[in-house]
């Protein structure tokens, strides 16, 4: 495994994130393992496809990498490499029928009560789960899953389940089609392949969301009494019924899909030891899904104090920027409309956008707005800049126009490099700006033009509260007191619990 | 309560316009805060504590103005014809390079058959040329299958630098195996002396040519660029013209010079496309455990991989048993090509080409059905759905044989009206041994183009040790009777093996194809 001995042996399991793809989860990720060097790193990473890009090169002190591919394969064990291919083989002759009937369908009839149900009893789920994985240490994943029985099995259970009001489509009276049982047991059988991975031996697990990827950890826990650290950066259930409401799924599967996460969300939150949201605003969603307040502690993102740096020479841009993603989420198109509010009092200021169009219909959108208000001249997008650092000091006024956010990195930053900042009232913003920037409500380009108005047209005000944003990001959001925290966290949870000292509050 | 204000009725209509049939009050509470909303504002606009309260009160009023129409979805699609016109253009061009070629052959004289003598010498050549296009096809056709079955995948997901890297490798491995192949026969030729070197050499020519040739196909079949084949093809061929009339060179040099031509500008063509191909973070493939093993992916293809073998050893097992009897001598083991015989056998390809323009369609309508009706039978209909389907395919082989009937209608009236018209006069060979040979291949190979039919639907639906058992008792019924028929009687009976062999293929491509369609929503899931 490569663990040195006495050292401190963690996985960290992500989900679409690190190592493969850009954004704040995998920044938050880079930063604990690389600056965290005294300890040992084990990483899992759920993906979506085997040949995603790396974009981030992983640490010297992760000793253990496991990428599991849930779409793009041929075979549901083409990712275990390390596994010699006699041992895969030998698995698939010893899976049959009968092993399959008598071993397997009695743990998949308990895992599919917990899918399907309305009531989720996380508990047994997780217990299932594990033996799930017992038993695939042994019998072939693939054989297994796509054997004509069970194929039958979960047939049946659907028909027998239209009338059992315990399941979740017989109360909303959807009759599922045949299509929709082949797709609902085929994400079955792709997300549930985790458990056809081997979980190394560790001295804490560490999920990065309450997903699939908090799987294995539970698992570890279950098997072992490995202690397990959840961190929460956006809400996890949140994020899906957001999803399945905009991607083109009939109700059944969206119901399906609702209640397969709600059950695994469950899950991560009955086993977690303790549960460390980026910021206090997602706690509401963990505490109405039963988390009790003693298991969690908001953890801070953490921003280094050395690289976002204020201007050595402080001087006078006219200018209004905002960093993000051009994404309808960050709703780019608020600022655009507050672009034009504002230069109609302000006429010689400018504006711009620092990020990659990761929705190329909504930048398209964007840049149709801006050149139909005529600010064509006025507002540019400067794409993705990959030195951020020195981007906020492209602007006076640093600017979030978001309709969601969890705890933004970029607001964070902004505070640091000693920015005024006015973002909008969502997710974990108002945790961090406080009174050191404007708050304002969202989807009201009249509100974000009005607080950037005051801020460009008071001078001292907006030095005064830049200044206090450098301040309180110092105290606050630096990334020493990010490790710190986690450091606390791992102690507590190595020790064998969770003795967490809540009084050592800053605020 | 909640006031019912216009920003109230506002909101409900926006939230009407963002959820369907909300699961629970939990998705409205994520609905409003992506609009926007936060616990303050809740309180301040309509008066409640928090997002989660407000959700929970508008919840059943939301489920109330919604209509329960929308739980259950019909969805009604249609094969667009726009798909049928593509189809069948792309089945044009996978029949024209064989149209091409035949054309070149037959009626321009464009062969070996016009410039072999029917002498032992001759005949020595013809069969050396003959075999090592026949082994050829046999070689790549494993690896082609092989290629095929990982390709599309790595081509619907865009990843076209990994495709072409596939692809490259899948070449070489091909070629090498042709080298493995060339060198075991030219050691058994060399040491048994059954032939001369110089046809040896030709043979060995001709093998790692050909193979290259038919390995140039497939990454064309995937990005459906079949036109690209047949331009080159012609070019190719009129090569061959332009060498032979104009420049006087020996017709084998000429074909081996446009065989070579023809491999070089495959792969100029591969590098204008790689060069056109945008790798959007293809570049930074750096996947760090992520690298499929070789073993594994011999394993998971290794049925189509035989699979792509047996069907061409199906087609032409026939010839190896006529070439290997002879009157004179029952068990000689050389293999001597009987041109009279031959010539039968390739003027019976003529009739797969009409079934073969439009075999694309036919599967492609087949397939959208299957995806429409599975969307439009509830579980609970399932003998429904099992029965529509059982109905359609039937529709669908009974037009596909009268496709097969009027396609062999066309190809013996046209044979009939020109080369057997011309007869002796176009080719050496022709005799009524070609033409009777001619009239069993007809029904020997609309029984193939009719079981192939059948094999693609279970291509589709992964059934690659189904494919490789019917090949296996389709060879074996061909061997048998073909091989028992040509010593007893004469050597040209080994079309009647062929015959047994392709009606067995057809039999049983059939049955397994009902046998599956009988369970075909496992096999759609088993598919995923």
């Amino acid at each position: 495994m490569g663990f040195e001995e006495n050292r401190l042996t963690i996985l960290l399991t992500t989900e679409g994130t690190y190592p493969f793809n850009a954004g704040g989860v995998s920044t938050w990720c880079h930063k604990l393992i690389g600056e965290m060097k005294e300890v040992d790193f084990s990483v899992i990473s759920v993906i979506d496809s085997p040949f995603a890009v790396q974009n981030f090169t992983l640490p010297e002190n992760v000793k253990n990498f496991i990428s599991i591919p849930l779409w793009g394969t041929m075979d549901s064990s083409e990712h275990l490499n390390w596994i010699p291919f006699s041992n895969i083989f030998m698995a698939k002759m010893q899976t049959n029928e009968k092993i399959i009937k008598n071993e397997f369908i009695p743990i998949f009839s308990k895992i599919l009560d917990e899918i399907l149900g309305i009531s989720k009893n996380s508990y047994d789920f997780g217990i299932n789960l594990t033996k799930m994985y017992e038993y695939f240490r042994k019998y072939d994943y693939e054989k297994t899953m796509k054997a004509e029985c069970i194929y039958s099995y979960y047939k049946t259970k659907i028909i027998k389940g239209i009338d059992n009001c315990d399941f979740f489509y017989s109360k909303s009276k959807i009759i599922p089609m045949i299509q929709e049982i082949e797709e609902s047991l085929g994400l079955i059988y792709r997300f549930f392949n985790i458990t056809n991975t081997t979980i190394p031996e560790v001295n804490i697990t560490h999920s990065s969301a309450a997903g699939f990827c908090g799987i294995p950890n539970v698992i570890a826990k279950i098997l072992h009494g490995t202690p397990y650290l959840l961190t929460e950066h956006g809400v996890y259930m949140r994020e899906q019924f957001l999803w399945t409401n905009r991607a083109d799924m009939s109700l059944f599967m969206k119901n399906f899909m609702l209640s397969l996460v709600e059950a695994v969300v469950r899950l991560n939150y009955a086993y977690a030891d303790l549960i460390c949201p980026v910021c206090a605003y997602n706690t509401r969603w963990e505490k109405k899904f039963g988390v009790e307040d003693n298991k969690i502690n908001v953890i801070y993102n953490g921003v280094d104090p050395a690289v976002f740096v204020p201007e050595e020479l402080e001087e006078e841009k006219r200018k209004i920027i905002a960093i993000a993603r051009i994404d309808p989420l960050k709703d780019i198109k608020n600022f655009i409309n507050a672009a034009r509010i504002i230069l109609d009092e302000l006429p010689e200021l400018k504006f711009g956008v620092y990020g990659g169009a990761s929705d190329k219909k909504y930048f398209n959108e964007c840049l149709h707005l801006r050149d139909s208000l005529g600010l064509k001249e006025k507002f540019e997008f400067y794409g993705y800049f990959e030195k951020p650092e020195k981007a906020y000091h492209a602007g006076d006024i640093i600017v979030l126009p978001s309709v969601s956010e969890g705890f933004p990195y970029s607001v964070i930053e902004a505070m640091m490099c000693k920015k005024a900042v006015v973002a909008t009232d969502v997710g974990g913003v108002r945790e961090a700006i406080g009174t050191c920037g404007l708050v304002v409500p969202p989807r009201n380009p009249k509100e974000l033009a009005n607080a950037c108005i005051w801020l460009m047209r008071n001078e001292e005000s907006r030095k005064r509260i830049s200044e206090a944003a450098r301040e309180k990001a110092s105290r606050i959001f630096s990334i020493e007191n990010f490790l710190n925290e986690y450091r606390k966290a791992y102690e507590s949870l190595k020790n064998g619990g969770f003795a967490y000292d809540k009084q050592d509050a800053r605020f | 309560m909640i006031n019912k204000t216009p920003d109230f009725e506002l909101l409900l209509k926006e939230i009407n316009g963002l959820v369907k049939a909300p699961r629970d009050y939990f998705e409205l509470a994520a609905i409003l805060e992506s609009l926007g909303y936060s616990d303050q504002r809740i309180k301040a606009d309509f008066g409640y504590e928090d997002i989660f309260s407000f959700s929970q009160e508008i919840f059943q009023q939301i489920q109330d103005t919604q209509s329960a129409n929308c739980l259950n979805e019909k969805i009604v699609e249609k094969t667009k014809i726009s798909e049928l016109f593509l189809g069948t253009l792309r089945g044009v061009f996978s029949v024209l390079p064989m149209i091409i070629s035949m054309f070149s052959v037959f009626l321009m004289n464009f062969s070996l058959w016009s410039f072999v003598d029917k002498n032992d010498s001759g005949v020595e050549k013809a069969t050396a040329i003959a075999l090592a296009t026949i082994l050829s096809m046999v070689a790549t056709g494993g690896f082609s299958q092989s290629f095929l079955r990982k390709a599309y995948g790595l081509y619907e997901q865009k990843f076209s630098k990994k495709l072409w890297k596939l692809y490259i490798f899948y070449f070489k491995e091909g070629l090498f195996a042709a080298v493995y192949i060339a060198a075991l026969i030219s050691a058994f030729v060399l040491f048994s002396d059954i032939y001369r070197i110089k046809n040896l050499i030709i043979f060995d020519v001709y093998f790692l040519l050909l193979t290259a040739v038919w390995l140039c196909m497939p990454i064309l079949n995937i990005y459906k660029a079949e036109g690209i084949f047949v331009l080159n093809l012609g070019l190719s061929i009129y090569l061959v013209y332009f060498l032979k009339y104009y420049l006087c060179i020996d017709i084998i040099i000429a074909q081996i010079v446009a065989m070579i031509t023809f491999v070089i500008v495959h792969f100029v063509f591969i590098k204008i496309n790689l060069a056109l191909i945008s790798y959007k973070n293809e570049n930074k493939y750096l996947s760090a455990n992520y690298n499929p093993r070789l073993l594994f992916d011999a394993y998971i293809t290794a049925p189509y991989f035989v699979y792509g073998i047996l069907y061409y050893a199906l087609i032409f097992m026939d010839r190896l048993i006529a070439w290997s009897s002879n009157i004179k001598y029952i068990l000689e083991p050389v293999l001597r090509m009987k041109g009279e015989y031959d010539l039968g056998m390739n003027w019976g390809i003529f009739v797969i080409i009409i079934p073969a323009i439009f075999i694309e369609v036919f599967v492609r309508v087949y397939i959208n059905k299957v995806f429409i009706s599975s969307k439009s039978f509830s579980v609970e209909r399932e003998d429904n759905f099992i029965k529509t389907n059982l109905k359609n395919f039937t529709a669908l082989i009974r037009m596909f044989l009268v496709i097969c009937i009027i396609g062999a209608i066309v190809s013996i009236g046209v044979i009939n009206y020109t080369v057997f018209k011309w007869g002796i006069e176009l080719n050496p060979y022709y005799s009524d041994i070609s033409r009777n040979v001619f009239y069993v291949s007809v029904i020997g190979y609309i029984f193939i183009i009719g079981g192939l039919l059948s094999n693609i639907y279970l291509l589709y639906l992964s059934q690659g040790k189904t494919l490789v058992r019917i090949l296996m008792i389709s060879i074996g019924i061909n061997f048998t009777v073909g091989f028992i028929l040509s010593r007893i009687f004469e050597e040209y009976f080994a079309c009647v093996g062929f015959l047994a062999g392709a009606a067995v293929f057809f039999v049983l491509s059939t049955y397994y194809t009902y046998k599956v369609i009988k369970k075909l929503d496992y096999y759609l899931y088993f598919n995923k």
